[in-house]
């Protein structure tokens, strides 16, 4: 969620709930006798509007479940989530007396704590990150094909070097869905048993001949800087000494400028592919990394949320009870 | 001969979207994210854990008051730290009072029998001794729990004449001062504190003056309240002032014991008329020496023991006891002496026993006793009458307190609530039936 002038209202309203909560602390806690505790009626007014702030909190998963429900627009949620999650915190300060307690209610004020903290960090990442990743990785995809990507990154650039190398002695790739210029089409059923064959002779052709003369030395070069450096480094984890080769964008520049002073110009354009492909799969590192960033706050998050929810329970239950 | 095949042109990267769309694997959402499935996972079992992680606690296994409990016990409560049901008898409601009733006896409010007002409202118990604080004594209450009543003194006390403050805390200005301004001494003994205590060191009458405060005011050790022991004349007085009990005639140059210190006046003059009947058979030559100005002889032993007696008489009477002593009235020859009472407080003629000068306030001097009773006494020094009050005041209090910031400054370390004084020592529940535990005492090994 990105905070943006639009919520100047849902401002507003948490800052007058905030400030009318904390002048009716002052005054309870300046008139009662043994100063504020949770116990007394005040107190239990703040924990019951603080719980109920809670449980509303935990709904917006449900909410986010059933997204067609009639019931206020996800955004709606996700606000009021936000900024009443952090009024939140301050009610349950107020029914403590801002006191940490002990036992189950001193641990139920470090989880609603890093239950808050991870909250607006995540918020802040959420305003943070993905303008940085705009900067960042420029050949951003969905997270979840990244993987994949890179398998075909990978392949794409092993047919690319076979054109100067030919056959690079790997696994037989499928061919179904390549054709000899590296890049993939799709087919029409009907026509997909022709094109097939169609692939296959041309993959059989770049494997048994360069189709790119450098000369035998050059190639040999370029087979030998693509399988032990470049290749390794296009694998979902790659191998330490490539990632560290490809860690930057001018480090990458630097090593494929190298190879292009060694190589013939006729090689180049593979190398630019090759760079191209290694650049884009040292943006997806980065994208990686960032998503990670981005929503790893949620697996502490979400789960603390929830496990906070049943201890609530128990305490007010037994708080009660006694 | 092989056909010769024509190179296969090189296409270099388009960077489009399609070209990026191509890559992409559309079975992906029906693929399993472990990502999300982990998060997914992780809501479930964190609660979970949570729930089972209750149960035992919940059930009794484990250490319920350390689990749920929202602090520690009072220190004199800590032997029922691990059965909450003892006082939390009734779930869902506050500790009732006959929980507390079982042990204490809760005596009635005020503290005082001076205040006769009720109070305007029923107080639990709970309400001023709040548990689960710490190990702090429960005694000490907050100061609010007193001023909710009675920070405006004209509604809540009886009595009371100062009305114009409204009591917040121990300081200036929020709490009325004293001792009350106009308060003398009226006891009907005539005290000069500061011949007593001279400026300079001298010895009269083998006493080294001046003297401490400590001589005639000692903290008693067995008053519960700490308070001072009461003055009296054998303890304190006599040893320098015996002389004012001398009745022998001075002109007879003889030596007797002095009369006893006591409201009998028959006795003293039963004890002169022993003393000369004495002096007369031990040296019959005595009643031979003229006892009148005019050097007339008596004539005969009797009439001289009746007139030195008589004498005697007078001369105690009229001289030697006034020096302490105010007189009421004359009684024939006998004077009648005003009531001094019991040298302890503040002088009520009408109580014996007196009454203390903080009417309503608890001081333990033995408390005090690392202080200098100068500090809080300095007036005494230069006191000549015995009329000067020289109760400490309100600022000799608030050096130390008021503004400590501790328990000392609260209303509770000097005003009781409860009139100790009306508490029944009822039938008692046990420890034992208590927290259904037997102690076993090891033994002393005594022999």
């Amino acid at each position: 969620m990105i905070i943006g002038r639009d919520q100047l209202q849902w401002v507003y309203a948490t800052t007058a709930i905030a400030l009318a909560s904390t002048a009716a602390y002052l005054a309870y806690a300046v008139l009662s006798a043994n100063g504020p505790r949770g116990g007394s009626a005040m107190g239990l007014v703040f924990g019951f509007a603080g719980t109920g702030v809670i449980v509303f909190e935990c709904l917006l998963s449900l909410r986010k479940k059933y997204p067609a429900s009639p019931i206020g627009r996800v955004s709606l949620w996700l606000r009021a989530h936000v900024w009443l999650g952090m009024l939140s915190f301050l009610l349950i300060l107020f029914h403590s007396g801002f006191h940490w307690g002990r036992g189950l209610a001193s641990l139920l004020m470090w989880i609603f704590a890093t239950i808050t903290v991870s909250g607006i960090v995540g918020v802040a990442l959420q305003n943070y990150i993905p303008t940085r990743m705009m900067e960042l990785v420029r050949r951003e995809t969905i997270f979840a094909q990244i993987p994949h990507n890179i398998i075909e990154l990978r392949k794409e650039a092993d047919e690319r070097t076979e054109f100067v190398t030919a056959d690079l002695g790997l696994e037989v790739a499928d061919a179904e869905f390549q054709r000899a210029g590296g890049v993939k089409q799709y087919f029409d059923p009907s026509q997909k048993a022709g094109a097939a064959e169609k692939i296959a002779v041309f993959v059989e052709q770049r494997k048994n001949t360069r189709q790119i003369d450098v000369g035998q030395e050059a190639a040999a070069i370029l087979r030998s800087h693509y399988l032990q450096e470049i290749r390794p480094f296009l694998f979902a984890k790659p191998q330490p000494l490539s990632g560290k080769l490809f860690q930057t964008e001018q480090t990458l520049q630097a090593y494929f400028n190298f190879l292009r002073t060694i190589l013939p110009v006729a090689s180049h354009s593979v190398l630019n592919d090759l760079e191209s492909i290694c650049e884009e799969r040292r943006q997806l590192g980065v994208q990686v990394r960032l998503h990670h960033l981005l929503h790893g706050w949620l697996y502490l998050h979400v789960p603390l949320s929830m496990a906070f929810l049943v201890l609530t329970l128990v305490h007010a239950v037994v708080s009660l009870r006694y | 001969m092989a056909k010769e095949e024509k190179p296969i042109p090189y296409q270099s990267r388009i960077l489009d979207t399609k070209g990026v769309a191509q890559r992409l694997d559309l079975r992906y959402l029906s693929k399993p994210n472990r990502f999300n499935d982990l998060r997914r996972k992780l809501t479930w079992i964190a609660p979970l854990v949570a729930a089972i992680a209750c149960i035992p606690f919940l059930t009794g296994i484990g250490p319920l008051d350390k689990v749920f409990s929202n602090g520690p016990v009072s220190k004199s409560h800590a032997i029922f730290e691990q059965n909450c049901q003892l006082c939390h008898a009734q779930a869902f409601s506050k500790v009732a009072d006959a929980t507390c009733n079982q042990c204490h006896d809760g005596a009635s409010h005020p503290a005082k029998m001076i205040d006769t007002g009720k109070p305007n409202r029923e107080v639990r118990c709970a309400t001023c001794h709040e548990e689960h604080r710490g190990s702090s004594e429960l005694k000490i209450v907050a100061n609010r729990n007193c001023t909710t009543c009675h920070a405006s003194l004209k509604q809540s006390g009886t009595g009371i004449q100062l009305t114009n403050v409204v009591i917040s805390a121990f300081k200036e200005g929020k709490h009325p001062n004293f001792p009350q301004p106009g308060l003398v001494d009226n006891r009907p003994l005539k005290l000069n504190h500061a011949i007593h205590m001279p400026k300079d060191a001298k010895t009269i009458r083998g006493m080294k003056l001046p003297m401490k405060c400590t001589e005639c005011h000692t903290p008693s050790a067995n008053l519960a309240s700490g308070g001072l022991e009461p003055v009296t004349f054998d303890k304190n007085c006599m040893q320098c002032h015996k002389r004012e009990l001398e009745f022998v005639l001075p002109g007879l140059a003889v030596e007797a014991a002095p009369a006893p210190h006591t409201k009998d006046a028959l006795k003293i003059r039963q004890f002169i008329l022993e003393t000369y009947q004495n002096l007369a058979a031990a040296n019959p030559s005595l009643t031979r020496r003229p006892l009148d100005r005019d050097m007339n002889p008596e004539p005969n032993a009797a009439s001289w023991i009746a007139k030195a007696t008589k004498m005697s008489e007078e001369y105690l009477f009229n001289h030697k006891c006034k020096y302490c002593h105010e007189y009421a009235a004359m009684d024939g020859s006998f004077p009648v002496i005003r009531k001094v009472n019991r040298i302890q407080g503040r002088y009520v003629e009408s109580k014996p026993e007196g009454e203390p000068w903080l009417q309503r306030a608890e001081f333990s001097h033995r408390a005090h006793r690392a202080l200098d009773c100068a500090g809080c006494h300095a007036q005494a020094k230069t006191s000549t009458k015995t009329s000067d009050v020289l109760v400490a005041g309100m600022k000799d209090c608030t050096a130390c307190h008021g503004a400590s910031g501790t328990q000392i400054d609260n209303c509770s370390t000097c005003h009781a609530y409860h009139n100790k004084s009306k508490e029944q020592d009822h039938d008692r529940r046990s420890l034992q039936q208590l927290i259904g535990k037997l102690f076993s005492i090891p033994s002393q090994g005594y022999y």
